[in-house]
């Protein structure tokens, strides 16, 4: 019996929260206002958690909330009763790094359901050990971990495991770098990181011979895609896989919690589909725009890994509307405008409950019914025709796989 | 009175004046110019009986080394040395009994997170170069009884990666290049960094180290750490140390180009106003 991990995603605010669980995720992540490594993303308020747990728990979903910092000392102040708090909300778990929090949530929270962070780079049976005797009952591995010590960490300390499977990567050991401390005075552990791994440099011998041309050294790494070995985490075990992004537009997460909902459930159920997986690759890719790697996961990283100075990734039009109606009268689609469509357009469109519908716009309609030659403003309600009903909060998008 | 601890880079170290020594142990342990097998520690703690020595493996462990780790450790741990400093908590399972001494890098920055290791059978803790000297005065305020070990000469760590960064550009773009050592600077900026590689991957330092000969007196540590890694013509400045000769600050700072680090600055975080 093949036991069906976790589907975790991101959610960068509670509109995102909402687009996670309706496009398949078990579960999702978030951070409040204070103790998460985003300190300057639009984090949750303790009412919008409440929110989020209540919406996340109604749809048979979880919530974890980081509190994932690295903290010093003025930072441990409030943090036994912001626990409470989340425990008497209802959290499902917290994600933290730091184990003064164990100590904390064992006086202020005990009822806390305790998960690891990558952030403490948690590489090795003995280590994790080490936290499952703390009252730790999940540990969200390193991302240098292979599928080998992977597997072995599970059958040798039967802990849930938690690994990231999508996304971008810190270049340097998680927790293990303060790059932006000195670039940039921003804290990095305590959720200012500039992201000093994106930038460009010129790269010097050490007698200062410059080695680099036009400042095309950078230590960036490619994303994170475990796309391709998705079957093979499920065979080992483990409990829950992970989508990086909580920065990221509500396409993003739709999207990627789309496609690895649908692989999930495609592995689980045995109906291994290769023509699904090339276009999961296709959909992936486009999403972010950025390219992929399985890193650490089956090989050493090497240098097709490694980005080079080069623009890393390119804005993306794809999104083009959410599906807000359908009129069944005159079979149209109801469209909120995200970016420019207009007639002869080829577009598809997705949604949980749907395979891909792809079609030619034949017209677009204004609200009042009238026929204009593009659809160009953000947010804008428009109509188009439509055979099939689709329903409500689908995505379409250009239709860049036929 | 806080000891000097010399972090050993070249064997002729050995013989500068420090209060005891930190010797980084091969195949686990980053950032030093030499490393030890346990039994040449073992003879240098022999030697240098009336000196504090302290073997470190500062690295986080992968699960397919555990079996020499802890074999590794179990030697060191017969020697008698003053600690066995340790960058990974796989450590703390294996039931030493030579004094243990956490190195994380950049995790320990608050009296509960050492308060936690404390009660877990950690006995000494090496603090990240990135907080200020009232942090660092109120951990050991805090944690009267956790020794506490303090960076005051030497280039910060700033990062660790399992990657070859360097290796894989100059692989990318067919270009050769060798050295001890690399610099990576920004346009437009006259910072400078060093990037360097080794058996475990990739590790960047700040180009300029810390000096803080004028703040020993200030700090409460029990033990400060000297590092002469990848710097020259140094001995003069261990000399100053030892003599607590903060007189000599300037001209180290002008040697060098040394600077205090974070002792008196603290790191932002939140740089938008959300609400």
């Amino acid at each position: 019996m093949i036991k069906k991990p976790e589907l975790l995603a991101p959610a960068g605010d509670l509109e995102k929260l909402k687009w996670a669980i309706d496009y398949g995720a078990n579960a999702v992540y978030l951070g409040g206002e204070n103790y998460s490594l985003r300190a300057n993303a639009k984090n949750f308020s303790i009412n919008d958690i409440k929110k989020g747990v209540n919406y996340a728990h109604d749809h048979n979903a979880k919530v974890y909330v980081t509190v994932n910092i690295v903290f010093h000392d003025e930072d441990t102040i409030n943090l036994g009763q912001y626990l409470k708090k989340l425990q008497d909300i209802g959290v499902d778990a917290i994600i933290f790094s730091d184990p003064l929090v164990i100590d904390v949530a064992k006086k202020y929270a005990p009822n806390l359901c305790l998960h690891l962070s990558t952030q403490a780079s948690v590489l090795n049976k003995d280590a994790c050990k080490y936290y499952i005797k703390n009252g730790v009952e999940r540990i969200v591995l390193a991302r240098e971990c292979s599928k080998k010590d992977i597997k072995n960490i599970i059958d040798e300390t039967n802990v849930e495991v938690e690994c990231f499977i999508h996304g971008a990567m810190c270049t340097n050991i998680s927790g293990r770098c303060i790059l932006s401390n000195y670039f940039t005075n921003r804290d990095a552990n305590r959720g200012g990181c500039c992201q000093v791994c994106r930038f460009n440099f010129n790269l010097y011998d050490q007698n200062n011979n410059v080695i680099s041309d036009n400042s095309n050294f950078s230590i960036a790494p490619k994303d994170l895609s475990l796309v391709k070995y998705i079957k093979e985490m499920i065979d080992i075990g483990v409990t829950s896989f992970k989508l990086e992004g909580r920065m990221r537009s509500i396409y993003y997460i739709a999207t990627i919690v789309n496609v690895y909902r649908r692989l999930i459930d495609m592995y689980c159920n045995k109906k291994e589909n290769d023509a699904y997986i090339k276009k999961a690759i296709k959909i992936l890719y486009r999403c972010a725009n950025r390219d992929v790697a399985p890193q650490f996961f089956n090989k050493k990283p090497n240098e097709k890994e490694q980005y080079y100075g080069n623009r890393q990734e390119d804005s993306n039009q794809d999104f083009l509307g959410i599906v807000i109606g359908y009129d069944n009268d005159n079979k149209e689609l109801v469209i909120e405008q995200r970016n420019f469509f207009k007639k002869g357009d080829k577009v598809n469109i997705f949604a949980p409950a749907i395979d891909d519908y792809s079609l030619t716009i034949e017209k677009v309609k204004d609200e009042k019914g009238n026929i204009i030659d593009v659809a160009r403003h953000p947010k804008q309600i428009v109509r188009i025709p439509c055979e099939k009903k689709i329903p409500i909060n689908a995505i379409m998008r250009v239709n860049f796989l036929d | 009175m806080s000891k000097i601890l010399l972090k050993i880079n070249n064997k002729d170290e050995l013989l500068y004046p420090s209060d005891g020594y930190i010797l980084g142990v091969k195949n686990f342990c980053i950032c030093f110019g030499k490393t030890y097998t346990p039994s040449e520690i073992r003879k240098i703690k022999k030697k240098n009986d009336e000196k504090k020595v302290f073997a470190s493996l500062n690295r986080v462990i992968f699960n397919n080394e555990l079996k020499f780790y802890k074999e590794t450790l179990k030697k060191l741990d017969d020697i008698g040395l003053d600690g066995i400093i340790v960058g990974d908590v796989a450590a703390l399972s294996y039931e030493l009994t030579t004094p243990i001494i956490l190195d994380q890098l950049h995790l320990n920055n608050s009296s509960l997170t050492i308060e936690h290791y404390y009660n877990n059978g950690v006995n000494g803790i090496i603090l990240t170069n990135d907080i200020t000297l009232k942090e660092t005065n109120d951990i050991k305020e805090n944690n009267k009884e956790m020794l506490t070990f303090k960076q005051v000469f030497g280039l910060p760590h700033l990062s660790t990666s399992k990657r070859k960064l360097v290796s894989n550009y100059l692989k990318h773009f067919n270009k050769f290049s060798n050295g001890r050592f690399f610099k990576i600077k920004e346009n437009n900026s006259d910072n400078e960094y060093i990037i360097l590689e080794d058996h475990f991957g990739t590790h960047i330092l700040n180009g300029s180290p810390i000096n803080l000969i004028d703040r020993l007196s200030n700090i409460n540590a029990d033990f400060f750490i000297f590092d002469g890694y990848l710097l020259n013509d140094f001995k003069w400045v261990l000399d100053a140390f030892m003599k607590n000769n903060y007189k000599l600050k300037d001209k180290i700072d002008d040697t060098f180009n040394s600077n205090e680090g974070f002792i008196n600055q603290k790191t932002i975080y939140k740089v938008k106003n959300n609400d």
